[in-house]
């Protein structure tokens, strides 16, 4: 499956033509360096472009619309990398095949028409539309603690540096959220549209010149970008002691144990390669070092696991314990830690490698996956599918010895239920 | 081996009864590189009484056991468990329980015949002991507590809870703590031998694969084992009235904006006749004209505030209800709930509204055959929901018209419903 990049002066088209969908699917890209006050504007302006549109002015209509084009699937993404910030529009049709004739004709133009075509007013955003958003992204916000695991998370990596980009997260800031308005989001939509640097990546059965030539008329930036600021964040020193936080909530039945460790002065190779076999191997799956201590032998979790944070050089681990079983669940997490550094058995590795492996070669098999690995081979400088393979069948026993050295814990929260639990007095 | 084109898709499906009763469907999509398989046997959380043809009297067993059996059939006799077995070869494998059913599954990239073989062997060979019974309490429990401090389960959970009155879907597919603590191998043994024979499974597989090679691997692997010619087992009936447990029922937990859901138990009685599948569409149909995004409902509750989310619409069918569950943030619950129970005697579909709606069915079936997990859970959920799986779907939204709609509305009795509300324990000024 090729990629045929188009440099179009303001943005790149990247056209990936296949005919193994019955679908298209168009992924619009604004990236820029993060700034954590700017989070919830971008997170607002996102959701209210998908909202409504000038020629369609309300949610039901716009609901209406993709109806009548298909059951079009609109959405949009908010993700931090490092020291970037994504936002992506994404729009999935069916083929004029299996629809009918014009219709990805139509849902480009219902796409354009969201980007380029706000529901704009004195160079404001429409007022009603303006409120329910924020509404909306208010309820968000405050709605984080009622999902205790995303809520430990955040938790764990503001305690670690609530300054340092890899703690900022996409579900917004209530402070900075009430300094929105609808004149000065309607000037940050503009500063987007003029600053980010865009990628547009389209997948499926479709004809390359029309397309093109459809975004040459339609797709109307001008403006040339580059990416400047550096997209990795690395660390060279850490924590001599770890710092341990409880952190107390009303009436919950499950404590949540988060650790977040930095990798230390790692290399590229080791960033792209060695961590994702280390962190399968410590707690990727069910037969993980973790899993099968914490979960499996002694019986304290139903879930515990090991996820990465590449670009922002951290690894973060979660479970969900009883409280009176913290320390003995971070003593078993700190001694896997360590042991892992000890030694490694083959059918470890081989199995580790084997889970990362498919992944790679299924990537062609679903068009997300495909607009991920060329977002990857555009912004972060993936390699090429048989290269990936090629390295990653490299990575030896003393490769993840040497890493785990480098894996060094920062920080440790445990999420917990208040010892005197309010009773229900409804 | 019987194949037969799914209409207007551009796909086959390959099916086969073989002769221990167990039933394979197949749909090979060679554009893919993976094959994704589940092994399922017609047994969930809700069959907590039953028999053998041959005896008389029904079994009762503790709540929670389908699931609990699911995590014990991973644990193996010669100690190896099946996930590192898959995991060898870089495949996935998972297992999920619902009311209805159990269901073990792998998707890989190589070595399926290995992995479907032993697919097949392990659910096919438990190993149930003392020890490993209890070792699986401590971690069910974590899981329930894990689900305990869920809003958006626990809003559905209870509610469930305060609709039904005798039906089993009343407990949760989990179970309770104290019924989970009861449990022996014996009793796991016991529903493994009632609900685990071929005559009672299915596999479904979709993705790159020939069906005839298939077929073959599955019949040699199960002419090598004896089952125990077994009748499908007798499930207990339960008369389930048509009104509601309980009306109103509210909790408070760590949360901030309330949530919200409205149950309608609505009686099937009146419109048993009408073909299942049909009759939810006609259902979908109905909800998504009065609540769906596109109503005008749903567009002044949110303008007035009333709504604080999105309002999801679930439905879930029993044999003489069909439950229709509203859940969404509210703060204003109170109104929105005035609100909607007002509106709920307002169905009156328009000829355009179910147009788009039947194109919105066919499209979302397209959309479904892009992807082998997905359907392959589609085949799943419908044998289980139907007891077939639909190649003609595309007909029969064809077949929906509103003149048999406006017949069916008016034979629906929605008075019978439930709300269940979650409190914040701090409410805000």
């Amino acid at each position: 499956m090729d990629c045929e990049k188009i440099n179009m002066g303001a943005y790149n088209l990247h056209f990936i033509k296949t005919e193994k969908f019955k679908t298209i699917s168009v992924s619009v890209n604004f990236r820029r360096p993060v700034k954590r006050q700017e989070i919830t504007a971008r997170k607002f302006l996102f959701s209210l472009l998908c909202d409504s549109t000038k020629k369609i002015n309300s949610k039901r209509l716009m609901e209406i619309q993709q109806e009548e084009l298909y059951l079009l699937n609109l959405g949009y993404k908010l993700q931090i990398f490092g020291n970037y910030i994504n936002s992506s529009i994404d729009v999935k049709i069916l083929n004029d095949k299996f629809s009918e004739p014009g219709i990805t004709e139509k849902s480009l133009q219902f796409l354009f028409d969201i980007i380029f075509n706000p529901n704009i007013e004195n160079d404001a955003f429409n007022e009603k539309n303006f409120n329910i958003i924020k509404n909306r992204i208010e309820t968000t916000i405050n709605s984080i603690k009622d999902n205790t695991d995303i809520y430990s998370l955040i938790k764990v990596l503001e305690e670690m540096d609530h300054e340092n980009p890899s703690s900022f997260h996409t579900w917004g800031y209530i402070e900075d959220l009430n300094k929105i308005t609808k004149e000065n989001l309607y000037n940050y939509y503009l500063n987007v549209l003029n600053s980010d640097i865009i990628d547009i990546f389209i997948v499926g059965d479709i004809d390359t010149n029309m397309i093109k030539q459809f975004f040459q008329t339609n797709f109307r930036i001008n403006t040339i970008k580059k990416q400047k600021k550096k997209l990795w964040i690395n660390y060279n020193e850490y924590r001599k002691r770890i710092k341990k936080k409880i952190v107390e909530e009303d009436l919950l039945q499950q404590s949540k144990i988060s650790v977040a460790l930095k990798l230390i002065n790692i290399s590229d190779f080791e960033r792209r390669y060695v961590f994702p076999i280390y962190a399968q191997i410590l707690g990727g799956s069910a037969y993980s070092r973790l899993f099968q201590s914490v979960r499996e032998k002694h019986s304290l979790a139903y879930n515990i696991s090991a996820a990465t944070k590449a670009p922002s050089s951290i690894m973060l681990i979660t479970s969900g314990i009883q409280k009176e079983n913290f320390e003995k669940t971070l003593r078993l997490i700190r001694k896997e830690l360590k042991n892992i550094t000890k030694s490694i058995s083959d059918k470890e590795l081989e199995n580790a490698k084997s889970d990362i492996l498919t992944n790679i070669q299924t990537i062609t098999d679903n068009p997300t996956d495909i607009i991920n690995y060329y977002f990857g081979r555009e912004v972060l400088n993936s390699d090429e599918i048989k290269d990936k393979i090629k390295k990653f069948k490299k990575v030896t026993k003393e490769d993840i010895i040497k890493f785990g050295n480098k894996v060094k814990t920062d920080t440790v929260v445990l999420l917990c239920g208040r010892d005197k639990n309010e009773k229900d007095t409804d | 081996m019987k194949k037969i084109q799914i209409k207007n898709i551009d796909e086959s499906l390959y099916y086969e009864k073989l002769e221990n009763g167990m039933e394979v469907y197949m749909v090979p999509k060679t554009t893919s590189t993976e094959t994704f398989a589940s092994f399922t046997t017609k047994y969930g959380g809700i069959h907590n009484e039953f028999k053998n043809s041959d005896k008389k009297k029904f079994i009762k067993v503790p709540t929670g056991i389908a699931h609990f059996l699911e995590h014990k059939m991973f644990e193996q006799e010669d100690g190896r468990d099946p996930f590192s077995f898959f995991a060898e070869s870089g495949t996935y494998c998972n297992a999920f329980t619902n009311y209805y059913n159990t269901s073990y599954l792998f998707s890989g990239n190589t070595e399926l015949e290995n992995n479907l073989n032993y697919l097949l062997d392990f659910v096919q060979k438990p190993y149930f002991t003392d020890e490993n019974v209890e070792k699986e309490k401590g971690i069910i429990e974590q899981e329930i507590k894990m689900y305990d401090d869920k809003a958006d389960r626990i809003i559905y959970e209870k509610l469930l809870y305060n609709i039904f009155i005798n039906h089993p879907m009343k407990y949760s597919i989990a179970g309770r703590v104290e019924d989970i603590r009861k449990i022996t191998k014996e009793d796991l043994y016991t529903c493994y031998n009632t609900f685990y024979n071929p005559n009672n499974m299915f596999l479904v597989l979709t993705g790159n694969f020939n069906p005839e090679d298939i077929i073959n691997i599955i019949k040699e692997n199960q002419n090598k084992k004896e089952f125990e010619k077994k009748e499908i087992p007798i499930l207990k009936d339960y008369i389930e009235p048509n009104k509601v447990a309980k009306k109103h029922d509210q909790q408070k937990m760590n949360i901030d904006t309330p949530y919200l859901s409205f149950g309608i138990k609505i009686p099937l009685k009146n419109i048993k006749n009408m073909d299942h599948k049909k009759r939810n569409l006609y259902f979908a149909t109905c909800f998504y004209y009065l609540f769906g995004e596109t109503s005008e409902f749903n567009e002044r509750i949110t303008n007035e505030k009333l709504l604080d989310s999105s309002l999801d619409i679930e439905m879930i069918d029993t044999k003489d209800h069909k439950i229709v569950i509203l859940v969404c943030k509210s703060k204003k619950y109170d109104e929105l709930l005035f609100n909607i129970d007002k509106h709920l005697k307002d169905i009156n579909v328009d000829e355009d509204f179910l147009e788009r709606r039947k194109k919105v069915f066919k499209s979302s079936l397209i959309y479904i055959y892009e992807n082998i997990s997905d359907i392959n859970r589609n085949i799943l959920d419908n044998i289980i929901t139907y007891g077939k799986c639909d190649c003609d779907i595309y007909d029969i939204v064809d077949s929906l018209n509103k003149e048999e709609l406006d017949k069916m509305i008016l034979k629906l009795d929605l008075s019978n419903t439930s709300t269940f509300i979650i409190k914040p324990i701090k409410i805000k000024e």
